[in-house]
C-alpha cells in the first residue's frame, strides 16, 4: 500500500512538471494603407490549438468579449462602432452561461479585427490602445488578459 | 522535477519580464503627477510634464482641437476648460500643414495645477489618464499615461454637510436638555425677571435679554472656533482619536458620574465666578455678557460632561467645523429659554417648580456618563488589544448600569441627596419604561445576539468568548475543536456558493478559520466568468459523497480571480512584474500564479494549516467525481498523517 502511495505520489510529481503559466494567443498589430491619410488597423491574433478566442459579439452573461479600446488621439478619426472580425466564428450554446443559454461565439485557430481610421492632414503618428480578451480551452479558462499596442502610421 | 519546473517557472519570468520591458518602454515624457488636499472637499493636482529633447507637446486647452486631453475617473463633474491652470513653461508654435490654426506647445518642462471637487470621506486612490500629443520633426506621436495618485485623508472624515445639520441638531437638544438640570433651571425665573424689571422700556429688556443669549452662545462657539483655527481643524479630531485623550475623557467622565451620584460637588473656582459676577454688576452691555460668563461657570458642573460629550462626538465624527457647530447648537439650546421667557414672561409662572425631580435628573445624567465612560475606555481597550472590555463584559457593565438606572427611575434606589418619592410621576414612568426596554434589548447579546442597533457602540462580536450566533456556521458538531471558527465576512455581500457550503472568500480569513478547525483547505481558484468551474460545482461538488466531504473534513476558500472589488487602499500594491494590483481578484491571481505557477481556473489545490500544499497535483477541470473523491482521501490522509507528527 505504501509502494503504491510512494508510485502515485511520483506519478502526481510528475504531473505537476507539466503545469505552468499558459499563453495561448500570440498577438500581431499593424497597419495598412488604404490610401493617403486612410489605414486599417489590424489586430491580428494566433490562437494555439484547441484553445478559443471569444468575439466582440459574443452573447452577454458568458465569457468576456474582446474589448477593443483606442486611446484619444486629436489627430485621428476612428470609424464608429466595433472592429470588423476576419476570421470563422464558431457559435455554440453553453448551458452554463445565462437562463435561457446565450449564443457563445468565439474563433479557433486565427482571427483578425480591423478598424479603419482617417489622419487628420496626413502627418504621420501613431494608435495606441489595448485589447482586453480572454480565452478557454474545453477544460479551462484564462482570466481576461489585457495587451496594449501601439502602431505607427504610416 | 521541481528543478525542471521552477527553470520553465524562470524562463517564462524572464519572458514575461521582457514583454513589459518592451509595452513600457514609451519614455518619450517624463510624467510626475501629485496631490494635495486644499481643503477637506478639494484637491489640487499638480501635473509635471518633462518631454525629451526634440519633443514638443501640446496642452490642455480643451476648447481646441488638437491639444492634449485630461481625464480623470469618479469625478462628481466633469473637467472644464477653466480647471487647468498653467503655472510654468515656456510655449512655442506649431502648424499643421493643412489648415493655418496656431497651436501652443511646449518643448521644456510645465507644469499644471487644477482643483477639483472631492468628498471628505474619499480615500485610496484617484486615477486618470493623460491623453498626450506631441510633435518631433514630422511626426505627431501620440499615447496615454495613466496616472494613480493617493488622495490624502482629509481631516473631516464622515461629515458632510448633512451631517452638519445632524450635528447641530443634537447638540441643540443637548442644549436644551441642560436646560432641565439643578444648575440651570433655577436660574432661569430670577434672570428672565431682572431683564424685564431692571430694564426701563419693555423693549430694553427684551434687548438685554437677547444679548444675554446671544452671548451664551458666543462663549461656547468663539474659544472652540480659536481652538479650531490656531491649531487647524484636525486638531479636536486627533485629540478624541489619541489613546491618552480617550483615557483621559474615561476618568473625566468616571469623576463626574461619581459626583452625579452625590459623592461630590465639582465646580470651576468661586473666584472666577466672583469675579465675573463683579464685572455683570456694572451693568450695560458688557456687564449682561459677565453675567452670562457666571451662568456659563456655575452651571458647568452641570454642563461640563454634556459639553465633553459633545466635543468628543463632534470632533470624532467629523472635523473642522462640526465641534464649532456642535457648540453653537449647544449655546443656542441653552441660551434659548430665557429669551423666549423674557418675549413671553406669562409663560414663566406656568414652569415646574424646581425640586427633588431636578437632581434626579442629574442622577439619570451620571448613569449616562458612567456608560459613556466605558466607551470611551473600550476605545482605548480596542486600539491596544488589551482585552479587557471584551463585548460580553461590556454588555454586562451597560446591562447592569441601565437596569440600575431604571430602578432609580421607578425610585426603588435612593441616592444621599435625593428626596424621598411618595409616587411614581408619569414622566419618570415612562422614561423608566424605555431605559428598561434597552436594557432588556442588550441582554440577548450576551448569548452573541449581534445588537446591530448597537453597532458601533459596543465592543465588535469577535472579542465576546460565548457566541451562539457562530453555531450557524460551524459546518460539524466538530468535536475536536471546541471553539467554532468565525463566519465568513469578507466579500460575502457579493461572492456566493452553491449547495449550502460554507465558503471563505479571502485567503487569510479562511487560513484563520482552518487554523481553529484544525481542518485541511481546499483552494478553489474560480472565476465568475468560468464555464468549467460551474460545470465542476454542477457535476462533482453537487453528488452527496462529494458535498458531505467538502463539508465536514475542509475549509472551502474560494478566491475569484475576476472579482472587481477594489482593495482597500493599504493593501493595494504592485507586483514583482511590475503589474499594480487594486482589486482581490488580480490578488488572488497573482497569489495562483506565484504559489501554484498556474493562471488558469478551474483549480483546487489542498493546503494545510500551515499553509504547506498536501499534494503536488494542480488539480483542474475533470468531472470524474470518482477521482475527485479519490484526491480528496488522499490528501485527508496526508492532512492526518501531518498533524499526528
Amino acid at each position: 500500500m505504501k509502494k503504491l502511495l510512494i508510485a502515485s505520489l511520483f506519478f502526481f510529481c510528475w504531473h505537476a512538471s507539466s503545469a505552468q503559466i499558459e499563453n495561448p494567443v500570440q498577438w500581431n498589430f499593424s497597419a495598412t494603407k488604404v490610401s493617403p491619410g486612410v489605414y486599417d488597423i489590424v489586430l491580428s491574433a494566433e490562437i494555439e490549438k484547441p484553445w478559443h478566442l471569444y468575439s466582440q459579439f459574443t452573447g452577454k452573461g458568458g465569457p468576456i468579449p474582446t474589448t477593443i479600446t483606442f486611446r484619444p488621439n486629436p489627430l485621428l478619426q476612428i470609424a464608429a462602432g466595433k472592429a470588423k472580425e476576419v476570421g470563422k466564428p464558431e457559435k455554440t450554446l453553453d448551458p452554463n452561461f445565462g437562463q435561457p443559454p446565450v449564443p457563445v461565439v468565439y474563433f479557433s485557430n486565427e482571427v483578425k479585427f480591423v478598424k479603419r481610421v482617417t489622419v487628420r492632414g496626413k502627418v504621420s503618428t501613431n494608435i495606441a490602445g489595448t485589447v482586453e480578451y480572454m480565452v478557454c480551452n474545453d477544460n479551462k479558462c484564462l482570466p481576461p488578459t489585457k495587451k496594449s499596442f501601439d502602431i505607427k502610421l504610416p | 522535477m521541481r528543478i525542471f519546473v521552477a527553470i520553465c517557472w524562470w524562463c517564462f519570468l524572464g519572458f514575461t519580464n521582457q514583454l513589459a520591458a518592451q509595452s513600457k518602454a514609451d519614455t518619450s515624457i517624463a510624467w510626475n503627477v501629485t496631490a494635495q488636499r486644499s481643503s477637506d472637499t478639494s484637491l489640487v493636482i499638480t501635473i509635471q510634464a518633462q518631454p525629451k529633447s526634440g519633443l514638443s507637446l501640446f496642452g490642455f486647452s480643451m476648447g481646441s482641437s488638437l491639444s492634449s486631453s485630461l481625464q480623470i475617473d469618479s469625478l462628481s463633474r466633469p473637467l472644464s476648460a477653466t480647471d487647468i491652470q498653467i503655472i510654468s513653461g515656456k510655449t512655442s508654435v506649431v502648424q499643421l500643414p493643412d489648415d493655418t490654426t496656431k497651436y501652443n506647445v511646449y518643448s521644456d518642462t510645465v507644469v499644471w495645477k487644477l482643483a477639483v471637487v472631492i468628498p471628505a470621506n474619499r480615500k485610496g486612490w484617484l486615477t486618470g489618464n493623460i491623453n498626450w500629443l506631441g510633435k518631433m520633426g514630422d511626426t505627431f506621436p501620440s499615447n496615454t499615461y495613466s496616472f494613480r495618485v493617493a488622495v490624502p485623508a482629509s481631516a473631516a472624515d464622515t461629515t458632510t454637510s448633512g451631517g452638519w445639520w445632524q450635528i447641530f441638531l443634537i447638540c441643540f437638544l443637548t442644549g436644551l436638555v441642560a436646560v432641565i438640570t439643578p444648575c440651570v433651571f433655577p436660574l432661569i425665573p430670577v434672570t428672565v425677571s431682572f431683564f424685564l424689571k431692571k430694564s426701563e422700556t419693555k423693549q430694553a429688556g427684551w434687548r438685554n435679554a437677547l444679548w444675554y443669549s446671544i452671548s451664551i452662545v458666543l462663549i461656547y462657539t468663539i474659544p472652540t472656533l480659536l481652538l479650531t483655527l490656531i491649531f487647524g481643524d484636525s486638531i479636536l479630531y486627533r485629540i478624541s482619536v489619541s489613546p491618552v485623550s480617550n483615557l483621559l475623557f474615561f476618568l473625566i467622565f468616571l469623576i463626574f458620574a461619581i459626583s452625579f451620584f452625590g459623592a461630590f460637588e465639582i465646580s470651576l473656582p468661586n473666584s472666577w465666578a466672583n469675579k465675573a459676577d463683579r464685572k455683570a454688576g456694572k451693568g450695560g452691555l458688557a456687564g449682561i455678557f459677565f453675567m452670562a460668563l457666571t451662568l456659563v461657570i456655575v452651571s458647568f458642573s452641570c454642563t461640563g460632561p454634556l459639553v465633553g460629550t459633545l466635543l468628543g462626538q463632534t470632533s470624532s465624527n467629523g472635523v473642522g467645523i462640526a465641534p464649532v457647530i456642535g457648540m453653537f447648537g449647544f449655546g443656542l439650546g441653552l441660551a434659548l429659554p430665557f429669551s423666549l421667557l423674557a418675549f413671553f414672561p406669562a409663560l414663566l409662572p406656568a414652569l415646574p417648580k424646581s425640586g427633588g425631580w431636578l437632581n434626579a435628573v442629574k442622577v439619570c445624567f451620571g448613569f449616562i456618563e458612567l456608560a459613556l465612560a466605558l466607551k470611551f475606555f473600550s476605545n482605548v481597550d480596542l486600539s491596544y488589544h488589551w482585552g479587557i472590555l471584551d463585548r460580553d463584559v461590556f454588555l454586562v457593565l451597560w446591562i447592569v448600569i441601565f437596569g440600575l438606572m431604571s430602578l432609580y427611575l421607578l425610585g426603588k434606589i435612593r441616592f444621599s441627596h435625593d428626596s424621598e418619592l411618595k409616587y411614581l410621576s408619569v414622566p419618570r414612568f415612562f422614561l423608566a419604561l424605555i431605559s428598561l426596554s434597552f436594557t432588556i434589548y442588550m441582554v440577548p447579546g450576551l448569548w452573541g445576539a449581534p445588537l446591530n442597533a448597537l453597532s458601533g457602540f459596543i465592543p465588535p462580536a469577535v472579542t465576546q468568548d460565548f457566541n451562539l450566533n457562530n453555531l450557524q456556521y460551524q459546518t460539524s458538531p466538530a468535536p475536536a475543536s471546541p471553539s467554532a471558527a468565525a463566519a465568513p465576512v469578507k466579500y460575502t455581500d457579493k461572492l456566493k456558493v452553491p449547495f449550502g457550503l460554507t465558503a471563505y472568500f479571502d485567503l487569510e480569513e479562511g487560513m484563520t478559520a482552518a487554523k481553529k478547525l484544525k481542518k485541511p483547505v481546499m483552494l478553489d481558484f474560480t472565476g465568475h466568468t468560468c464555464a468549467n468551474c460551474r460545470k465542476m460545482e454542477e457535476q462533482v461538488w453537487k453528488q452527496p459523497e462529494v458535498l458531505e466531504r467538502l463539508k465536514k473534513d475542509f475549509v472551502l476558500i474560494s478566491l475569484y480571480v475576476d472579482e472587481s472589488t477594489p482593495l482597500p487602499a493599504e493593501e493595494q500594491y504592485t507586483d514583482a512584474e511590475g503589474n499594480f494590483i487594486s482589486t482581490v481578484g488580480e490578488k488572488n491571481l497573482a497569489y495562483e500564479k506565484a504559489k501554484f505557477g498556474i493562471n488558469a481556473q478551474p483549480l483546487y489545490m489542498f493546503l494545510d494549516t500551515n499553509g504547506e500544499p498536501l499534494s503536488d497535483v494542480r488539480y483542474g477541470y475533470d468531472p470524474d467525481v470518482k477521482r475527485f473523491i479519490t484526491h480528496l482521501e488522499n490528501v485527508k490522509q496526508e492532512f492526518n498523517r501531518r498533524t499526528q507528527q
